[in-house]
């Protein structure tokens, strides 16, 4: 099953609907940015030619995860 | 090659920031040095502004960024939409104002917005945009529209 990465903050009604087709995984608020983009993937992440790059201070690290047969960097 | 850090304040903060549409990377002249955008905006929030439709298509909440991509061949929707909602870190509302990327998720032709789609002024253009590339709205029922951040599918 594909992995959803999201902002802890999602509600109740949204991560039913995205659980009937991911594993949501819910990112830790961070300290290191402001409140309103403590918990924004597309601050921590971005996925380029299907690969992700991720911030050496993300924070979830990615760095062994699969996107589809490639490892992702 | 080091990658950077994020920090606390615009723009330290958008280095990953980047958008991919089709073959195209839209970023901004704040991103890492290790990744090559092909277009370059003004706007910082490049990601966070830009919800991508297709592989030629997109809505945005910047009018730097429409332009941009219109004269380089995307079908770019601009939007001025003011009722996206950032969160402070309690789960209540605040009020800065969030972007139209950062409230949505594409995938599998389903557009995913994160509340209801009647909470928003483009509601009827959003609606049209998203019919034309074949996108299912994908829409909860009175929840006011928060900003995300999207999030990232692995």
């Amino acid at each position: 099953m594909r992995k959803l990465i999201i902002d802890e903050r999602i509600r109740d009604a949204e991560q039913a609907y995205l659980g009937q087709y991911f594993e949501i995984i819910k990112i830790p608020l961070s300290e290191e940015v402001y409140d309103e983009i403590s918990g924004h993937s597309d601050i921590f992440y971005c996925k380029i030619n299907n690969q992700i790059v991720e911030a050496p201070n993300a924070p979830m690290h990615l760095t062994n995860a699969i996107i589809g047969e490639s490892k992702v960097r | 090659m080091e990658r950077a850090k994020y920090g606390k304040e615009y723009p330290e903060d958008v280095p990953y920031n980047v958008c991919q549409i089709g073959d195209k990377i839209v970023g901004s002249k704040y991103i890492d040095k290790s990744i090559k955008p092909d277009l370059i905006v003004k706007q910082g929030y490049t990601k966070c502004s830009i919800a991508v439709t297709g592989d030629n298509s997109c809505i945005t909440t910047d009018k730097n960024i429409e332009e941009v991509l219109q004269k380089n061949g995307i079908d770019a929707l601009y939007i001025e939409e003011t009722n996206i909602k950032l969160l402070k870190r309690d789960g209540t509302e605040s009020t800065m104002r969030g972007f139209i990327g950062g409230a949505t998720l594409v995938f599998d032709n389903k557009f995913v917005l994160f509340g209801d789609i009647n909470k928003l002024k483009y509601k009827d253009e959003v609606i049209k945009h998203i019919n034309k590339y074949g996108l299912e709205l994908v829409s909860f029922n009175g929840l006011d529209v928060y900003d995300y951040g999207e999030g990232i599918i692995i």
